[in-house]
């Protein structure tokens, strides 16, 4: 009840956030602008086509960003402001408020991905006609869920370090890595541990466990499969044309094992900021 | 059994020991003044009192629970005024109140407790636009929600202008008289002195002293307070030499200095005054005749000789 009750608080104070708007509307802006990119480059594009640009840079870079800022302030900006003393002057431990910051900001990021993806979808019925609506609800929901995940993370991260910039530099460090680095250190303690040419299953799993990489892994099995694109170069121009569809019907691995991912680390992280936050010194 | 009951209670940091060895215990109803300069630790035994702080060793009890295994169950009991604590600056008085009412799980109406803290015609106005004093009265009326058994203030009176702080002592005197206790701290004997039941005197981390306003103020003859210019800190061992005289304590000021004199007899009071109106130049005298602010003179001094 009363994590709840700090949720609901948590969630109207993010909503009445002029940057919360405004980050929101430029969130919505990109992902129209993106599945309009189709529009650009083909004639007369298919509606599977403009929905499989639904995943792209706004969601894969931009929501996992925004999901940073917003969380990154939820405990130890309030530590650093002495706001937390007047939060736990009232009937709350330290892990109501933990959770309560996780469950508001995740909520509030939730919905600022869905809500920005209406009017991408609004694009694409208009100018491409009605996408299949069951895997745009779908996409919807696991981009609403990777937000509400990445967003804990960050509270999470919050409740563990003493300073702002050290929860935000922290979390950017562990956004690039996981953004752009992921694979190649996993490659690379292969390489020293076991030697070239060798994929054991530890690493197999390593990249597995990418939360970003998840995120992508789940969208990609609850999107339409995308056109495979044909580029050929005629007198300097590059044409473009959509060829038959690519891809296989997702199996059942490729959806529980990006969910069971994405579970670890909302609960490792929630877990670790309580244990973390049930200990410091608030003063 | 006591409202607030602390047992050998200490906290220290890395470097420095903020708090030693505290016993405190104040009874139900009870105006408890905790005074003490500046980092003398009163922040850090509010913030021990209330689980913010967690002691190095010792026990603490408040209203019946241990402050340290019964977190929620003490929070509903006890209202808070932290030292520092900012608040929601787009959220509106009334919202405030209401978060704290929903919190509590009481039916308190904001209104009732905005009329009561002096901030009624305030009350839909965002919190960005309040004065220090205003956003003061706003932690006092959230800390009022759910009737609590204890009121615990972190220099309440810090941002209030004399009005407030008067209607701020009104405020905690109506408190006691209903039942509650009230427990808080300051750095401004006049304030403490003002409330208090019973007053404790905390210096570098010790309670030095404590006792009712009258028995502290029995325990020297008396003492005068001269704000004087250009003070030479050569003169100091004479002045405290003179017959009469208990001890001095001087601290700087913006204008010059401020030399607390305690008196062992009558007698010293007159010399005491000659010595200095003889050497420098005097913006003011003040004579204490209860003692209080000499003991506290005694108990505090930096500078203190003999």
């Amino acid at each position: 009840m009363q994590v709840t009750t700090f949720a609901r608080r948590e969630l109207k104070l993010v909503f009445r956030s002029p940057g919360f708007r405004l980050t929101g509307l430029l969130l919505a802006g990109v992902m129209t602008l993106l599945v309009l990119l189709p529009a650009v480059a083909f004639d007369d594009p298919a509606p599977d086509l403009g929905a499989a640009f639904l995943l792209g840079p706004a969601t894969d870079i931009l929501l996992p960003l925004i999901a940073i800022v917003f969380g990154h302030v939820a405990i130890v900006g309030r530590r650093e402001t002495g706001a937390i003393n007047g939060l736990l002057g009232m009937p709350y431990t330290r892990a109501d408020i933990i959770y309560g910051a996780a469950l508001g900001r995740s909520m509030a990021i939730a919905g600022m991905s869905i809500a920005a993806a209406v009017p991408a979808v609004i694009a694409i019925t208009v100018v491409y006609g009605i996408p299949p609506i069951g895997s745009v609800l779908a996409f919807t929901v696991t981009t609403a869920v990777a937000g509400g995940v990445y967003t804990t993370v960050s509270v999470g991260v919050s409740g563990i370090v003493r300073t702002r910039i050290r929860a935000l530099g922290a979390l950017l460090a562990g956004f690039v890595i996981a953004h752009a680095l992921w694979d190649g250190i996993v490659d690379g303690v292969v390489s020293l541990v076991e030697g070239a040419n060798t994929d054991p299953w530890w690493a197999r799993v390593a990249r597995e466990t990418n939360p970003l990489g998840a995120y992508g892994r789940l969208a990609d099995a609850v999107l339409p499969a995308a056109p495979h694109v044909d580029l050929a170069v005629e007198g300097g121009d590059v044409a473009a044309e959509q060829g038959e569809l690519v891809g296989v019907d997702p199996t059942a691995g490729d959806v529980v094992i990006p969910v069971l991912v994405l579970v670890i680390w909302l609960v490792a992280f929630l877990a670790l900021a309580r244990w973390r936050f049930a200990r410091v010194d608030l003063k | 059994m006591y409202t607030i009951e602390t047992r050998n209670l200490t906290k220290r940091f890395e470097q420095k020991t903020a708090v030693e060895g505290l016993t405190l215990q104040v009874e139900a109803g009870e105006v408890y003044g905790f005074l003490g300069p500046n980092g003398a630790g009163k922040s850090t035994t509010i913030a021990m009192l209330l689980d913010y702080v967690r002691p190095t060793s010792g026990d603490v009890t408040i209203a019946g629970c241990d402050a340290r295994t019964e977190q929620r169950e003490l929070r509903r009991r006890v209202g808070v005024v932290p030292e520092r604590c900012q608040l929601a600056r787009r959220a509106t008085a009334r919202e405030h109140l209401r978060f704290a009412v929903r919190s509590h799980e009481t039916s308190d109406e904001p209104r009732k407790l905005l009329a009561r803290t002096g901030l009624g015609h305030a009350a839909d106005e965002p919190v960005r636009t309040f004065s220090t004093g205003m956003a003061q009265r706003l932690r006092l009326a959230m800390a009022l929600v759910g009737d609590p058994a204890v009121l615990l203030l972190d220099e309440p009176a810090s941002g209030l202008d004399p009005t407030g702080q008067r209607e701020l002592r009104e405020l905690l005197r109506a408190e006691a008289m209903n039942g509650t206790t009230v427990f808080f701290s300051s750095h401004h004997l006049d304030q403490v002195a003002a409330i208090a039941d019973r007053i404790g005197m905390l210096v570098d981390g010790r309670l030095e002293a404590e006792g009712t306003p009258a028995e502290l103020g029995d325990s020297g003859v008396g003492g005068v307070r001269i704000e004087a210019r250009d003070w030479k800190q050569e003169w100091s061992p004479s002045l405290a030499d003179l017959p009469g005289v208990a001890s001095i304590s001087i601290d700087s000021t913006r204008q010059g200095e401020r030399l607390d004199i305690e008196l062992q007899d009558e007698a010293g009071k007159p010399a005491a005054i000659d010595f200095v109106t003889d050497r420098t130049r005097v913006d003011s005298i003040t004579e204490d005749e209860s003692g209080l602010a000499t003991t506290f003179a005694r108990v505090t001094g930096a500078d203190r000789c003999k």
